[in-house]
């Protein structure tokens, strides 16, 4: 078995507060919402567990076989993939993206006639352009989708992931690399992004955008 | 490719940046080994991060001893890796590339630069065939994507992803082959294929200027014109840069799936600061010379 500080990537001498620390930056980068129709999304889910495991590991062998806890539990692990709702006109479609056959899906798709083509359908069609990596057209779908059914977290969740890609060239919620001081400018933009998060889960944080 | 991955020199600790240029002249020697003092041309940042991408992902570690440099023997002797397999593969990938390169560049040029390329010719197609030798399958690669890039680039019709498609299949099949197991293949596919876009639009953002004087064709410019967009320049950099700041972020999303042995925090380095930094230095440049 691997070791559990390797996982974490920490020395076993670390304290307490470091494996916690440590634990929640890796929870955030691999956490499921940033593979959301990812095509690698189950390698994420993998990392997911073993990151899991390995806290769990570490706390209960330091407070002497005891049950771990603390920070874990909000970042329960694999949220599975897209739910594909109940009333999806389109479910064999999904459930051929999900299973990573897109050129099947998107034969299917484009033989939806012109006038059938709702907000889903552009949804999954992003969903196929996403998977092969032509992100500037995911991109395109994804915000017809979004502007068709404004309230659909799903296309406003994956519309928002490549917006904020677009506008800073890093991943949503990863923890900053570099520089590492937090500027008024990065408060102001993670303000502005929990605000869109906010917005898109049907809630507002900021009322003045 | 040319020269577009690299690191954030700035950000590097100085180890970091000593094992890097150990690397970087492991892959000058290795060319000068595999394919002689020609080859060495052919050096380039491109292939240092193919090298150290493939050092990273497999447990084979490099052996660095001191050396002297030949192209520069006053500088004193500095560790560089001896040529070994993850060098030799990244050496004969330059190879079949190098020769592409020759024969595009001998179509596009006339007077003294297509005299120069002549004369260059027989070496790459010798170092080319015991490269495909040796790499059918990234030589397959290659030369599909030369022959789609052609097709892409004389239908107007084609989109900026369309575009990328075949450099970005290219590189995708070649990262494919430094895998030993099927889930790192599946990201070392992604990731290549994510980094081959990014070459490509990287160079269309460089010639943009140049291709819009010339006619010449540029995905962003044919992007604009299927929309009907008269935009002047300043409109058309920002939406490249969106693209390429959108492939960048995605391009880290998949790279935090790699199981890495060694070299992090130099592939961290050019992932999460290297990437951008080549592409605001295109724009930086660019602003300049207005």
């Amino acid at each position: 078995m691997t070791n559990p500080y390797q996982v974490l990537g920490i020395s076993p001498t670390a304290s307490d507060e470091e494996v916690k620390t440590a634990y929640r930056d890796l929870a955030r980068k691999y956490h499921p919402d940033n593979y959301q129709g990812n095509p690698l999304s189950d390698l994420a889910t993998r990392k997911m567990q073993e990151i899991n495991e390995a806290y769990d590991t570490i706390m209960a062998d330091r407070r002497g076989g005891g049950n771990g806890g603390g920070a874990r539990g909000q970042n329960g692990g694999a949220h599975g993939q897209a739910g594909g709702g109940g009333n999806s006109q389109f479910a064999d479609i999904r459930r051929l993206i999900n299973g990573g056959r897109v050129t099947e899906a998107e034969e299917l798709l484009d033989g939806v006639p012109k006038h059938a083509r709702d907000a889903e359908w552009y949804f999954l069609k992003g969903s196929v352009y996403y998977t092969r990596g032509w992100l500037d057209d995911a991109y395109e779908c994804f915000a017809q989708a979004s502007g068709m059914d404004p309230g659909n977290r799903e296309y406003g969740a994956a519309l928002n992931q490549l917006n904020w890609q677009r506008q800073t060239g890093r991943v949503p919620r990863s923890q900053s690399y570099g520089g590492g001081s937090c500027s008024v400018c990065d408060m102001c933009a993670g303000l502005m992004c929990a605000d869109c998060c906010c917005e898109c889960m049907g809630g507002d944080l900021c009322s003045c955008c | 490719m040319f020269g577009y991955i690299k690191p954030h020199q700035p950000e590097l600790k100085v180890r970091e940046l000593d094992a890097y240029k150990a690397v970087y002249c492991g892959m000058c020697g290795q060319l000068g080994k595999s394919y002689g003092a020609f080859a060495r041309l052919s050096l380039s940042y491109d292939f240092t991060f193919l090298s150290v991408l493939h050092y990273a992902v497999s447990t084979h570690t490099p052996s660095l001893a001191p050396c002297r440099c030949p192209y520069n023997p006053l500088r004193k002797k500095r560790p560089m890796c001896r040529p070994d397999k993850v060098l030799e593969f990244s050496a004969d990938v330059a190879a079949i590339m190098l020769y592409y390169k020759l024969r595009d560049n001998l179509q596009d040029s006339r007077g003294a630069w297509r005299l120069a390329w002549y004369a260059l010719l027989p070496f790459a197609k010798r170092a080319w065939k015991r490269a495909a030798k040796a790499l059918p399958l990234a030589e397959q690669a290659v030369s599909q994507s030369i022959a789609r890039q052609n097709e892409v680039e004389k239908s107007s019709s084609a989109g900026v992803d369309a575009a990328c498609e075949p450099s970005a299949a290219a590189l995708s099949a070649i990262c494919a082959l430094l895998a030993d197991g099927e889930g790192q293949r599946r990201v070392l596919a992604r990731l290549g294929y994510l980094v081959g876009r990014f070459v490509y639009l990287c160079d269309a953002l460089d010639d943009l200027e140049k291709d819009k004087r010339s006619g010449n064709y540029n995905p962003f410019l044919a992007r604009a014109a299927a929309l009907g967009q008269r935009g002047g320049e300043p409109e058309l950099r920002i939406e490249a840069r969106e693209s390429l700041y959108m492939t960048i972020g995605e391009i880290a999303k998949t790279f935090e799936l790699l199981d890495i042995h060694t070299f992090r925090p130099i592939l961290e380095n050019i992932v999460y600061l290297g990437f951008r930094a080549t592409v605001d230095e295109i724009l930086r440049k660019k602003e300049q010379a207005k």
